[in-house]
């Protein structure tokens, strides 16, 4: 048994059942059996009032948290280990600096609900449950497991004239170099300097193939007797998990284009081949290398959007002229 | 001409392309950044270092 002695968890007393609501992605996050209070202020901004989730996690105490037995499926080599029990994700969360316990641990179906247990010998009451990287493991998991969208290694910003822009980037590429120079000149809103959500939206429920409400964008439509496809609009959400420059937005825009970064000795910017294109997205995004269901799932994803917007690798040097560059360019 | 049949220009007269051998691009992942969890500030992620113990800020240095 990988869930440890079910009855030293304490019970959830009504004034538990409270739920904290995040809308992160479009995805839809409900929290109960936690009361937290004291949150930071990117995270505060995609609070949103109770509403029915996407993923409904449940939070319980324990004094009895051990490491799950045998192999793990996949072991980050950081600070989680992912094992699979009768049909289960079992994600355990350890530290050496804390012991060989873990001090947390998630376990789910289908990343529609989920159920935190966390360990009151190593963590603290005020504890923020979805501490990273559980947040992002959850969101990232359940859009490739659903097949809706993928978190990507970026930034992005609204400009008031011009709208969406976003550029990707790995670490030391000059992603927040970017978002300075940008915020320096034009003052947009950054949705965040690191890490971007990208969905296509197509006003149908993709999972099921069925009719929906969409309430996504503007104005709620009823979709009726349409088959389920995706339409050619690509969409960029901000996250709280910002860069050095901790930029986070809730705040959402429309796509044209992605420019992928790279230092250079002068501006340029080259079309990628749709190939390249779709490989140069996936080494930038964050995929759940523990599923190969869900690494085809995340390839299948990056080709629509290649296949929606255009992507330039774009060589820039760091001063205004990179902005003007990225204005002004038109293929 | 009965019995004949011409074949289409499917070309419509354009040059026909040149031949281009497919070819292998390598595009370099990096694990340490592909993989959640791992932290670019130098403390790790959990319940371990002062910096790790709110959302975001364990991506808080270098980007």
């Amino acid at each position: 048994m990988f869930c440890e002695a079910v009855e030293s968890i304490e019970p959830i007393s009504p004034a538990e059942l409270r739920r904290t609501c995040l809308c992160i992605g479009d995805v839809r996050v409900a929290l109960c059996g936690h009361q937290h209070t004291e949150f930071n202020p990117e995270l505060q901004r995609f609070r949103v009032p109770d509403h029915r989730a996407d993923i409904q996690i449940t939070v319980r105490w324990t004094d009895q948290l051990k490491a799950s037995p045998g192999s793990p499926i996949f072991d980050s080599g950081a600070v989680w280990k992912l094992f699979r029990e009768s049909g289960e994700f079992i994600f355990d969360f350890a530290s050496e600096a804390v012991g060989p316990a873990p001090y947390k641990r998630m376990r789910t179906r289908d990343f529609t609900s989920a159920q935190l247990t966390l360990n009151s010998n190593l963590l603290p009451e005020d504890a923020w449950p979805l501490e990273y990287p559980g947040d992002e493991l959850l969101i990232t998991n359940y859009l490739a497991h659903h097949g809706l969208g993928v978190e990507v290694h970026g930034c992005g910003l609204i400009d008031a004239e011009t709208g969406g822009h976003l550029f990707l980037g790995h670490s030391g590429a000059g992603k927040s170099t970017t978002t300075r120079l940008w915020k320096s000149s034009r003052n947009p809103e950054i949705l965040s300097d690191d890490r971007i959500i990208l969905r296509l939206d197509s006003g149908i429920d993709v999972r099921q193939g069925t009719p929906t409400v969409h309430v996504g964008h503007g104005t709620p439509t009823v979709h009726v007797g349409q088959a389920a496809r995706l339409s050619n609009e690509l969409w960029m959400y901000g996250t709280p998990w910002h860069g050095e420059a901790a930029f986070a937005s809730a705040a959402k825009a429309k796509l044209n284009r992605i420019f992928i970064l790279q230092h250079g000795q002068r501006n340029q910017i080259t079309r990628m081949s749709f190939s390249r294109a779709v490989g140069e997205l996936f080494a930038r995004c964050f995929p759940p290398f523990h599923s190969a269901a869900g690494l085809q799932s995340t390839v299948n994803f990056l080709e629509k959007t290649v296949r929606t917007v255009p992507c330039y690798e774009f060589k820039f040097v760091p001063d205004s002229s990179a902005v003007e560059i990225a204005l002004n360019f038109h293929d | 001409m009965e019995g004949f049949v011409f074949m289409k220009d499917e070309n419509h007269g354009q040059e026909k392309k040149t031949y281009e051998p497919p070819r292998v691009t390598i595009i370099s992942l990096r694990p340490e950044e592909a993989v959640l969890g791992h932290c670019k500030s130098m403390t790790a992620a959990g319940p371990v270092g002062g910096t790790c113990h709110t959302t975001g800020n364990c991506q808080g240095i270098g980007s």
